[in-house]
């Protein structure tokens, strides 16, 4: 599918192609009946009313939460149930049946309508909780709630639905896992938190899948690199490399598998962005020259009962990423060190190893408080400028924007964290800068020679 | 280099369309929407189902209290209770309070039982009653209990002792005013704010109703 940008782009090309004359009308005509010219406002304006329509229901649903919250006792709360269980279930299937229809106008009001039901459905939730004064924590409530939308959400394919769902969980994970770092004893919402990773991976990735939305897609991957990386760092240091290595390897093993059945090429650069915006925080979150502060204790805090719970879910990842891996393998000899991106399968399996390795040997083998700031800083800047690179080779705006930005942080937070003499300073600028230009300078001359692209003489120059 | 080596690039050629498609109908089926709506509507019978069984079947008891002022996000204002039977000193001092307290003073959490009776002097129906009194503590649920006690599960967490009645919603308009008489009668006689409490044969407990002096308040 063409996108809303390209057509009204050529839109207007076609315009001015035909008024000088180099296509005639029959030829615009085929174009504006191809690339369907005449639905361009149509769309932008139906667009418009889904966003007003979905605006409304959202404002009607929280309108709806905050009467529960105020607890008005002119009505009894038994009226109050009746009311709200009644307004539950006719929004809800009011929403269903008008979404069924085919009227395009009907079928937004349906949707909007069942966006509200998902609200509506808390409403009640912490209605019937607040009757029977519970004392239970707000996210347990946020968690069942995620949980009866997200079904809706998978059974109706609806991507609204779904983001509500993923939003309502995600937001009850990170005080279950707080709250429950703290208990003794774990309660199926402290299950649900432990296993928050694996939940996403069966649950909200089906669901990105069913309701093809890039954006539910997005939601999981964040939410499954948060409890990953949250989880393990609940157990002291038990296996935390595999905190800073598995969620982007994860994502960058999808991102560059064929087409399958199981991979949506829609879902393909959210994956691969997800992947690189996860290195680099890594990156840059251990560039700093603290490593002496990162040391295990004598007992490490393998606490048993959480440690088997995030020990299944570790197995289910690893097991998942190196799967994919595997299926990479046939295409690794296709691989060279220097390609179009330089953000590639080779070189990110190299960062993320020696970004693993180099933790892991600091906290298990050897202390290398030295050495390994000055690697994670090379790998720093090593992401940020292939990000420049491939952003430039391949004209995304986007890519190379991030690189820049990390560039520039990576070295105005060296300058502040160095607390030397400014001689020092100036002395570390200027081999930056000389480091860059001559980067700069290799770069043009491998540009050049890619204009006259021989794969092995490429080969030569760079391996 | 051929382009179709490099496994990295995005599929940036989109398939030439010849037909616009319609946009596409699912055929949705009606169990799809139902299944998931009866799901939904037995969360909410299942998240209050335990404490609906309480209250209807629960023996009506009394606890002696003290409070605070905080708001949640989805059920509005409440009411944080603490009872005198929160404080761990207070449950040592009782028989077999020492031996659940003291013996598991380094376990960060356990579940134990308080037994309670009725007060001995009989109140005057619409006066506020009395609180029950805290006779035993046990580690294990009492099979032994005379027709008028009742066991009241509590959990020990973390230096800190819940029994899931620390909770109290009440309106935003009648927020203030009550609060302010809670505060004058901790102040003056704190023996007359109790709490009546229903608990069930297995010790779960849910608040019903406020006793402020001689007002009765529930919502």
């Amino acid at each position: 599918m063409t996108s809303e940008k390209f057509r009204r782009q050529l839109r207007q090309e076609a315009e001015s192609w035909w008024n000088e004359g180099l296509i005639d009308a029959q030829l615009y005509g085929r174009l504006a009946d191809r690339y369907q010219f005449k639905d361009i406002e149509t769309n932008a304006r139906s667009t418009f009313t889904t966003i007003l329509i979905s605006l409304g229901g959202i404002l009607v649903g929280l309108g709806v939460i905050t009467f529960v919250a105020a607890n008005w006792t002119v009505w009894t709360r038994e009226l109050k149930l009746a009311i709200l269980l009644g307004l539950f279930l006719g929004v809800n299937i009011t929403g269903f049946y008008l979404w069924r229809s085919r009227q395009r106008g009907t079928r937004k009001l349906g949707a909007a309508l069942l966006l509200l039901g998902g609200l509506i459905l808390g409403a009640n939730l912490s209605l019937v909780s607040q009757m029977f004064h519970q004392s239970g924590n707000f996210y347990e409530l946020l968690l069942v709630w995620g949980a009866g939308v997200s079904v809706m959400a998978l059974s109706l394919a609806m991507p609204a639905l779904s983001w509500l769902a993923i939003l309502l969980v995600g937001s009850g994970y990170v005080p279950a896992i707080t709250n429950g770092n703290m208990a003794s004893d774990l309660t199926v919402y402290h299950l649900a938190a432990l296993h928050m990773p694996v939940i996403v991976l069966v649950l909200f990735v089906p669901l990105a899948y069913r309701t093809q939305s890039k954006f539910t897609f997005l939601l999981a991957g964040l939410l499954f690199s948060a409890s990953f990386i949250g989880n393990l760092f609940t157990l002291d240091g038990w296996a935390v490399e595999l905190a800073i290595a598995l969620p982007p390897a994860l994502f960058w093993a999808y991102s560059v598998q064929s087409r399958q059945r199981f991979v949506v090429p829609e879902f393909q650069p959210l994956a691969r962005a997800l992947a690189v915006l996860l290195m680099a925080g890594s990156f840059y979150s251990l560039s700093f020259n603290a490593w002496m502060s990162f040391e295990l204790d004598s007992s490490p805090g393998f606490k048993l009962p959480w440690g088997r719970h995030i020990a299944f879910d570790l197995l289910v990842c690893c097991a998942l990423t190196i799967w994919l891996w595997l299926k990479l393998r046939h295409q690794l000899p296709r691989f060279n060190l220097f390609q179009t991106r330089s953000l590639n399968t080779g070189t990110v399996a190299v960062m993320l190893l020696v970004a693993g390795g180099t933790f892991y040997t600091h906290l298990r083998l050897v202390p290398i408080e030295v050495l390994g700031p000055i690697l994670y800083n090379v790998l720093l800047f090593f992401l940020a400028i292939a990000a420049i690179r491939d952003g430039l080779a391949l004209g995304s705006r986007r890519t190379f924007w991030g690189g820049m930005l990390l560039l520039v942080l990576g070295i105005v937070t060296r300058m502040l964290e160095l607390d030397t003499e400014l001689l020092t300073k100036a002395i570390v600028f200027s081999a930056c800068g000389i480091g860059v230009i001559l980067a700069g300078l290799w770069f043009e001359r491998n540009i050049q020679q890619d204009d006259t692209p021989a794969p092995t003489q490429l080969q030569e120059e760079n391996s | 280099m051929n382009p179709d080596t490099q496994p990295t690039l995005p599929a940036t050629q989109p398939q030439p369309q010849l037909e616009p498609q319609p946009p596409r109908q699912r055929r949705v089926r009606q169990w799809q929407f139902w299944l998931p709506l009866a799901l939904q509507a037995l969360l909410l019978l299942a998240v209050p189902a335990r404490d609906a069984y309480t209250m209807a079947n629960g023996t009506p008891i009394v606890l002696q209290t003290a409070p605070v002022d905080p708001y949640d996000l989805l059920r509005g204002y409440y009411q944080t209770l603490s009872y005198e039977i929160s404080a761990p000193a207070f449950l040592q001092e009782l028989p077999g309070g020492q031996q659940v307290f003291a013996e598991w003073r380094n376990k960060t959490a356990f579940d134990f039982y308080v037994i309670l009776e009725p007060p001995q002097t009989p109140v005057a129906p619409g006066q506020p009653p009395q609180p029950w009194v805290a006779v035993r503590v046990s580690a294990d649920k009492p099979e032994d209990l005379r027709a008028n006690q009742v066991a009241l599960r509590g959990e020990y967490r973390n230096w800190s002792i819940r029994y899931g009645l620390e909770t109290y919603y009440m309106p935003e308009d009648q927020r203030e005013e009550i609060n302010d008489e809670i505060r004058q009668i901790q102040q003056e006689n704190p023996e007359s704010f109790v709490v009546n409490v229903k608990v069930d044969d297995r010790g779960h407990g849910v608040p019903v109703s406020l006793w402020v002096s001689d007002r009765n308040y529930q919502f």
